[in-house]
């Protein structure tokens, strides 16, 4: 039978051909990994394919001071690899000579599977973030043109550039695709929970920590959800309005009533280290925050039904969520060389 | 296998003798259509305050600039053409970048009946991430904190106005609905201008004031029913401008 033949030898270079396509994205470090039984990624990818020399391009470019207008701070100045990319121990960034923004910085992984950036969702694309930071006079202070001057004035930078897109000029469109061939790798799914819930070795959970995974299931999964901790929906979480900013959220976005004071759903994942907590980094430790969900929740008309009625955790209880919690810090990726300053060459 | 090649050999050969032998009406000679900015009869001449409108005098343009997207050509004949990613910044700087012509050689021969275009930016290209050319955000028309481009923007100045510096300023964008300020317009061809491979687009600036209150809508640049309106305004400025015809023919 010929034409199974041909069937054959078809579906055998096919299979061939994706086995060398798994292998090359397996092997290449930094490269982009579906984690076992999380949803498809929403960024595509094939818009911008990633390869090794785009991701190391666009890390020299996450942690180059001269993005920044007087080359003072770098993307790392508010995202620190150590702090799962957060602005340690700052409620609102700080930018150029000190200058103060209006938001915490939230941490940086897991953004292959983000449908909107920034507390208030304002932002549609991974690749359109960082206009926002660059330009921004209280952050990096820095316009596109002079930007593209200074770096295509750069003997190395032309030849990174070249590496990666086999062009050496500094053009928009490829600054902001190798920024996010880097961010879109910062991937962190290597926690205990995560072993836990491969039935790894490793995973092992107390029974406090059980009891604590049980309790964040039925109290904050709806809007927190596993396994990327985040619905990636808008909701007004209680937050008593800050009177410094008045910050309003989502609405500031949508223009609608009913979307003041709603914020971004932010992950749980490394929240351990993320701290102070809240878009206005209102909350020191976890501890307060479990506090505000129980007892500190201000009720006005936007906010979310599952509120409505208050969360009833007793002190053990709040123990063990807040124990569950600790089990989301990935200690592989915040140790992951390939996300970490990058060295001299 | 191999005789499923021979017919797709076959239709290649046919589509190429075809193509080979389309001389004539079909064939690309190319057209060039140029923008015109201008305010009532006279040309636009940026910060000079001698314009009027409505009740505002010494009225001072500093800035128009604008994307004109998605170029159609229809013909006497019933075909089209539509000219492929089609995305224009024009801006009436001279010192800008931006050119005021745009040239479309792959408009085929023919008498025009209607062109139709937009103002502003598709939804698609609104949600694509990083693009360069003119859709790059480093030539100033893209909002960083609410992601997509701004579709259109006039500012200047008038002593009447009792705003800040006497300015106003329309930054229109927003591609989503309910605020999806990109319009799309079609003007009938002349038949005087249908055959000569060249249209001039006129802006009229005085067009799409007279069409507000700018006293009391003196500054919009956000997404929403007044960017709603000031966008149905802009899109009355366009006009196809037919050459005098001289005495004596
Ligand atoms: C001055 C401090 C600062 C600098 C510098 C900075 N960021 Fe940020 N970043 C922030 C803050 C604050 C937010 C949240 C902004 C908001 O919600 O309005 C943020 C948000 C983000 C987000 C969205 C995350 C999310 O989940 O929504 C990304 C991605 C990001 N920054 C990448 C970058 C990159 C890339 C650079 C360098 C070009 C950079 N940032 C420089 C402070 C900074
Ligand atoms: C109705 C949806 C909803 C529920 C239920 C909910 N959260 Fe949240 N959570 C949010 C939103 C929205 C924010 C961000 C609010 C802001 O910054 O304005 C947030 C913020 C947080 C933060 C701070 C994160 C950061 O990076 O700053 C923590 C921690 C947190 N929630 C834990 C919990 C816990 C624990 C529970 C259950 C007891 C819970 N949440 C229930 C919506 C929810």
């Amino acid at each position: 039978m010929p034409a199974a033949k041909q069937l054959l030898r078809w579906a055998l270079l096919l299979s061939a051909w994706a086995g060398v396509c798994a292998y090359n994205l397996a092997s290449e470090s930094g490269a982009f990994v579906q984690p076992l039984g999380w949803p498809a990624p929403v960024y595509r990818f094939q818009d911008n394919p990633g390869t090794a020399a785009g991701r190391e391009l666009g890390r020299r470019l996450f942690y180059e001071p001269a993005l920044s207008r007087d080359s003072s701070i770098s993307c790392a100045s508010c995202h620190s690899p150590a702090m799962a990319f957060t602005h340690a121990d700052h409620r609102v960034s700080h930018g150029m000579a000190g200058r103060l923004g209006t938001r915490n910085a939230p941490g940086l992984f897991n953004l292959a599977w983000a449908t909107s950036f920034q507390w208030d969702g304002g932002v549609n694309h991974l690749e359109m973030q960082p206009l926002n930071p660059l330009t921004h006079p209280a952050e990096m202070d820095m316009a596109l043109p002079p930007l593209l001057v200074r770096l295509n004035a750069s003997g190395a930078y032309r030849g990174r550039f070249y590496r990666a897109f086999a062009d050496s000029v500094v053009t928009t469109p490829r600054l902001l695709k190798a920024l996010a061939q880097f961010t879109v790798s910062l991937e962190s799914a290597n926690s205990r929970y995560d072993k836990y819930v491969r039935h790894e070795p490793g995973g092992e959970f107390s029974d406090l920590e059980l009891n604590g995974l049980r309790l964040f299931r039925a109290n904050c999964a709806s809007c927190h959800r596993e396994p990327l901790f985040t619905n990636n929906g808008f909701a007004n979480n209680g937050l008593l309005p800050d009177s410094i900013y008045n910050d309003q959220g989502r609405a500031t976005i949508t223009g609608r009533a009913a979307d003041c004071y709603q914020f971004r759903v932010p992950t749980l994942r490394n929240i351990e280290l993320t701290s102070p907590y809240m878009h206005d980094g209102r909350f020191q430790r976890l501890r307060d925050v479990l506090r505000h969900y129980t007892t500190g929740i201000h009720t006005g008309p936007t906010l979310a039904a599952e509120l409505r009625k208050p969360l009833v955790l007793n002190g053990d209880e709040q123990k063990d969520v807040l124990a569950f919690l600790l089990t989301l810090t990935d200690r592989d990726f915040l140790t992951n060389s390939a996300y970490q300053y990058p060295p001299s060459e | 296998m191999v005789l499923f090649l021979d017919i797709f050999n076959f239709f290649l050969l046919a589509a190429r003798l075809l193509m080979s032998t389309s001389e004539g009406p079909g064939r690309p000679s190319g057209l060039v259509l140029r923008v015109e900015p201008v305010f009532g009869a006279a040309p636009l001449v940026l910060n000079s305050p001698t314009y009027q409108t409505g009740k505002l005098n010494k009225l001072a343009i500093s800035r128009l600039r604008f994307y004109l997207t998605t170029v159609v050509l229809r013909y006497a004949d019933g075909r089209t053409y539509a000219e492929p990613a089609s995305h224009h910044l024009i801006d009436t700087d001279p010192e800008a970048m931006a050119s005021l012509t745009v040239a479309l050689p792959g408009a085929p021969a023919g008498k025009l009946r209607y062109l139709t275009f937009s103002v502003g930016v598709d939804s698609a290209a609104n949600v694509a991430g990083a693009l360069g050319g003119d859709l790059d955000p480093a030539r100033g028309m893209y909002w960083a904190w609410h992601s997509g481009y701004v579709n259109a923007k006039l500012e200047g100045s008038a002593p009447q106005l009792a705003t800040p510096h006497h300015e106003f300023a329309y930054h229109i964008g927003g591609f989503r609905a309910p605020f999806n300020t990109r319009r799309t317009m079609t003007l009938a061809v002349p038949a005087s201008i249908a055959t000569g491979g060249r249209l001039v687009l006129r802006a009229d600036v005085a067009r799409w004031l007279d069409a507000l209150p700018i006293a009391q809508l003196a500054d919009v640049q956000i997404p929403n029913a007044a960017a709603m309106t000031v966008a149905d305004a802009c899109s009355r400025m366009f006009y196809l401008y037919e050459p005098p015809v001289h005495a004596g023919r």
